[in-house]
């Protein structure tokens, strides 16, 4: 017989159980199948506009010519120049190695987004995108430190038992699962934390203080789209946009969470991000981080009745069909 | 945390959320022993060791790589690395003016010569290549009502002929400025 855990009224057991049901209450898969779907189509995007210039970033006599890619970038980790030199015993040659791993990639990125035997393509794009990244190291910004963790991401969590080949075709299954709840749970932490240490670190300069930072950014001739010269006539505007920028990213790990406060912060780093996209050119960045957010916190993991009486506020527990007897479903999303 | 598997999975997800913040934190792993070293292999790999410090520099200013292509003639027209195809492209080749700021003079020199040489293959009609890496600073908003304009320094400047076979720099000043 079962022990009575969840009839002990401590405050340790309540805390445990609180936990449990935060970290593991059963979730569906629907998030992590929007996240997987989401990131893919971008970087799938991302592929398709820089194509033309994939030989010039990776081959040899391209931008870093001869050994010069190595010379950038952490020693550890795959190159194309590995790649080649594993393919080249096959008579396969640099410009036909190239391109047998781009298409790998493109491949890997597709069968991710339609989820077909989802975590292998998942471990392929992951390596591929790592290969490329460390091989052109001087071309990287932010967009693509925040693929490669969310594509590692998606080789252990179950992003495809949801809206994938693997369920309508290869059966797997849809069920609700705590390996869902737990990695839903590492990602949103993972952003969080990502949020927060950006926020803190802007909040070290004066300029992100009194607003200078932005106006700085705004002339720099590598991210200058309109001319916002206009804004020095108005340092209030610009001191508000870096202090609500602030506020949005240090408050984000606290005010994502309640149902009460998730929407507006929600709608506020959407704003930020779609700000960043338009006024600074980093299209992919932006786009990327609206996914991530959208997914990770715009989507309801909950089960269809659950969520329409999570949506409603039905009270804790109350006609769950994933919570077990005396157990709270999670709050947050 | 009623099961065995759940609470190694909960240390699992607690230990790489750690390196998370560390890696966030600035905290490097691979000086601390081979534990460290391995920790930070498994950082690199996984994203967990990844800064977060977008637009916090101290500067005030950013690097701008140009390359001018000079024909026979002597005609100059600054062109960029990129093929013009994309915006996403020039954005990530404007980024290769951060790798100028290395230390080492020769590697500056070595990724000049390797960027001149993509240039005289993409221009034929190019006789000379100069890479030139300038320094924007940004004025104040307060500089800028008071008609203050930013100030552009040279921080590198190397200048290459077209070779027979291979470019070869006619002189590098590698002035760092």
């Amino acid at each position: 017989m079962e022990a009575p855990i969840l009839d002990d009224s401590s405050p340790r057991a309540g805390a445990c159980r609180a936990l449990d049901v935060f970290l593991f209450a059963p979730a569906t898969a629907r998030p992590l199948a929007a996240l997987r779907i989401g990131l893919a189509s971008v970087l799938l995007v991302q592929a398709a506009v820089v194509h033309a210039e994939f030989l010039d970033w990776f081959s040899r006599d391209g931008l870093f010519q001869g050994n010069l890619a190595r010379a950038f970038g952490p020693l550890f980790g795959p190159r194309t120049g590995d790649l080649l030199a594993w393919l080249s015993p096959l008579g396969v040659g640099e410009v036909a190695g190239l391109r047998a791993i781009g298409a790998a990639y493109v491949v890997a990125l597709v069968m991710l987004g339609f989820g077909l035997f989802t975590r292998a393509a998942a471990a392929l794009a992951w390596f591929l995108h790592w290969t490329l990244m460390n091989s052109a190291d001087p071309l990287r910004y932010g967009v693509d430190l925040y693929a490669h963790i969310f594509l590692f991401y998606a080789i252990w969590v179950p992003v495809g038992r949801a809206a994938s080949l693997d369920v309508f075709l290869l059966g797997a299954s849809r069920a609700p699962t705590a390996g869902a709840r737990i990695g839903l749970r590492l990602m949103q932490m993972h952003l969080c934390i990502s949020y927060f240490a950006s926020g803190v670190e802007k909040a070290a300069f004066i300029d992100w203080w009194n607003g200078e930072l932005i106006f700085r950014a705004l002339s720099f001739p590598g991210y200058r789209r309109f001319d916002m010269s206009w804004l020095a006539h108005h340092p209030a505007l610009a001191q508000l946009a870096c202090l609500a920028t602030l506020a949005i990213e240090i408050g984000y790990c606290v005010f994502i969470w309640p149902r009460r406060t998730r929407r507006l912060w929600l709608a506020a780093v959407l704003g930020l991000h779609l700000g960043i996209a338009i006024f600074l050119g980093l299209h992919f960045f932006g786009i990327i981080m609206c996914v991530l957010n959208i997914a990770l916190f715009g989507i309801s993991p909950e089960p269809r009745g659950d969520q329409a009486a999570f949506f409603a506020g039905a009270a804790p527990g109350e006609s769950s069909t994933l919570t077990q007897p005396g157990m709270r479903r999670s709050k947050a999303l | 945390m009623r099961s065995t598997p759940r609470r190694w999975l909960l240390v699992l997800v607690a230990a790489h959320l750690l390196l998370v913040t560390l890696g966030a934190a600035g905290v490097e792993l691979g000086d601390v022993g081979p534990i460290g070293r391995l920790l930070h292999h498994y950082g690199l790999a996984s994203g967990a060791e990844c800064e977060y410090d977008f637009f916090t520099s101290r500067d005030h200013g950013q690097l701008v790589l140009h390359v001018d292509v000079i024909d026979a003639e002597g005609r100059r027209s600054t062109r960029s690395l990129g093929t013009g195809a994309s915006h996403e492209a020039e954005i990530r080749v404007a980024h290769i003016a951060d790798a100028f700021e290395t230390a080492d003079p020769e590697l500056r020199r070595e990724l000049a010569k390797s960027l001149a040489a993509k240039m005289f293959d993409r221009h034929p009609e190019a006789r000379e290549v100069v890479v030139r890496v300038e320094y924007f600073v940004a004025v104040l908003m307060d500089e800028h009502r008071s008609g203050r304009e930013p100030r552009v320094t040279q921080v590198y400047d190397a200048r290459f002929r077209k070779p027979q076979a291979r470019p070869e720099a006619r002189h590098g000043s590698a002035d760092p400025g």
